[in-house]
């Protein structure tokens, strides 16, 4: 028996998670940047390395920090799971990151060669780094919950897409020759987005779903299986056997199990997260069905828009209505931890008035505006690109801002907490 | 056979429910009703936490001989937890609706972290490793 592994109090520092948080919505500000400047030209044409740049703000500078960061939060929290030297650690991935990420897409952007050589050793040590400690955390845990057995299986997911990335970088980066680097890149961007991401996102929903608006749980023939099959469905797909209709299926059944449940929550009152998700559940449907048009509908803007419709439309508001409930959460957490031992007590502000609802719904309503306009945009370029880039900026800045302030909140009361624990002693 | 896990998250659900109809009202501002389902939510989380400060904790202490692990924990939280019910007694006292829905979604947050560890990894636990005493334990626990 072994009780050391349970010793749950362990809930690691706040700024472990949080500077991945407050980094991330910069890279999407930086995205809607490069969009709003090249205009309509961005995304004309799909292997562009403005598209790649564009592309990798989200996913790298938006997606993956704010995973890694999520993660290294909820694994010690949940299931005892305990990084040994987390904020080390976390300076080292979340800088490896952040200079990786900037010099790869500027790099792309620039057209500066030495950039990309010097991202690869970024990300290449950033993401060494993140994925042992990921891997002992999730490997070590006895715990068989169907929450950890999706999240391992999106880990393992994480390390193909890294190391097909590093290959494909390889290529821009040192000219060093690949064998079919278009079908290379395919693997890369399915297992990153299907693999890693809907499978990370699956798991964290067994959890949060029921957690966030109380709902039932998911049923569990759903939840043990889901995960497995995605995993086996992908490995068929990358030999060569095509079964990747069955995936279509499988994301839209996450998606409407997801939906129904949030229809039998128990707390009916307003919820800026419970917005996002249900936005994101029904892009997810909608990704799904377009991906099906696929085999008797093509334009060249296809690829373009099943990414969008992925990315823009189901992961970003998933992520982005998780952090309204997460980064409250910890703060007040963090806070009241703090005085825990004073007899005289501050007043701990409450989640809602560390990100008020008010300024949560000006950020739902823009980015579900934005990203309106921007499936627009990819139908009339001409018309609405800058617009969408515009709005999206706005959308991005008013995450960046919520959070911004959230971290100022906590300075504050921290600071006050301090001084009157000069007082208490 | 019944387990220890099934009792005690049936208990959480009880709770849950209870604890949904009290912000309901709140948000509703009928300060009656959420007085009454407040006091059931209290009442009956409060019994929830009594049953496993006095009878599973110190069963599971006992046995692993470590007080200072996942109960020490649990308690804790059940500390914090207590604290959060004064301070949503008086937002309700004080009809703030406001105050009780922002200090709701802490507690919710809090007690459903504090399930989860319960349900996923104590829970389990205690029914591989107190097996035998597992009746016992459950007439106690009801």
């Amino acid at each position: 028996m072994n009780t050391a592994q349970l010793s749950l109090r362990q809930t690691p520092s706040l700024d472990v998670p949080l500077r991945f948080f407050l980094t991330a919505p910069l890279f999407a500000i930086l995205a809607m940047l490069l969009w709003l400047f090249k205009g309509d030209s961005l995304l004309a044409n799909r292997w562009s390395p403005d598209v790649l740049a564009f592309t990798h703000l989200f996913t790298l500078g938006f997606m993956l920090q704010i995973m890694s960061g999520a993660l290294l939060q909820l694994l010690p929290v949940l299931f005892g799971i305990i990084f040994i030297k987390a904020k080390l650690w976390s300076t080292l991935i979340h800088s490896c990151l952040t200079i990786g990420t900037l010099l790869l897409t500027g790099g792309w952007i620039f057209d500066i060669k030495i950039f990309l050589q010097i991202s690869y050793l970024f990300l290449l040590l950033g993401s060494i780094i993140l994925i042992s400690i990921l891997g002992v955390g999730l490997f070590k845990s006895p715990n068989k919950s169907p929450i950890l057995i999706s999240t391992r299986l999106a880990f393992i997911a994480l390390i193909i897409t890294l190391g097909l990335g590093f290959i494909l970088l390889a290529l821009f980066a040192f000219d060093i020759q690949i064998y079919n680097p278009l079908f290379l890149t395919k693997l890369h961007l399915t297992w990153g987005l299907i693999g890693w991401t809907l499978l990370l996102v699956v798991g964290i929903s067994y959890q949060v779903v029921p957690m966030f608006q109380i709902t039932p749980i998911y049923p569990n023939y759903f939840s043990r299986s889901f995960a497995p099959f995605v995993f086996g469905i992908l490995i068929c797909w990358t030999i060569g056997i095509p079964l990747e209709v069955i995936l279509v299926f499988l994301a839209i059944s996450f998606a409407i199990i997801t939906l129904k449940l949030q229809h039998k929550r128990l707390r009916k009152l307003p919820d800026i997260t419970l917005n996002f998700w249900r936005f994101g559940m029904f892009f997810l449907i909608i990704s799904a069905v377009f991906y099906l048009t696929g085999y008797f509908w093509d334009f060249p803007q296809r690829d373009i828009l099943q990414g969008i419709l992925f990315i823009g439309g189901f992961v970003l508001p998933v992520i982005q209505g998780m952090l309204y409930k997460i980064i409250p959460f910890l703060i007040w957490l963090h806070l009241t931890n703090a005085q825990l031992d004073f007899t005289k007590k501050i007043k701990i502000p409450n989640v809602k008035q560390i990100i008020t609802e008010k300024w949560q719904r000006w950020h739902f309503w823009f980015f579900l505006i934005s990203f309106i306009i921007t499936l627009l945009s990819i139908i009339f370029p001409l018309y609405f690109s800058q617009l969408a880039a515009f709005l999206g900026l706005i959308s991005f800045s008013l995450l960046e801002y919520n959070l911004i302030k959230a971290t100022q909140k906590y300075l504050t009361v921290r600071r006050q907490i301090n001084e009157m624990q000069l007082f208490n002693i | 056979m019944e387990t220890i896990t099934a009792l005690l998250t049936d208990q959480h659900n009880i709770c849950d429910v209870l604890f949904a109809q009290t912000e309901q009202a709140v948000a509703a501002q009928d300060w009656a009703l959420a007085t009454a389902h407040f006091n059931a939510f209290h009442s009956a989380t409060a019994d929830h936490f009594n049953r496993e400060e006095q009878v599973l904790f110190p069963a599971f202490e006992s046995f692993t001989g470590n007080s200072q692990g996942p109960t020490s924990v649990m308690r804790f939280e059940h500390t914090q937890m207590r604290e959060l019910f004064d301070e949503l007694k008086n937002a309700l006292n004080q009809q703030d609706s406001d105050e009780y829905l922002g200090l709701s979604e802490n507690f919710l947050m809090l007690i459903r972290q504090h399930n989860a560890k319960e349900e996923q990894i104590l829970y389990p636990m205690t029914d591989r490793i107190l097996n035998h005493q597992r009746a016992e334990l459950l007439d106690h626990l009801k």
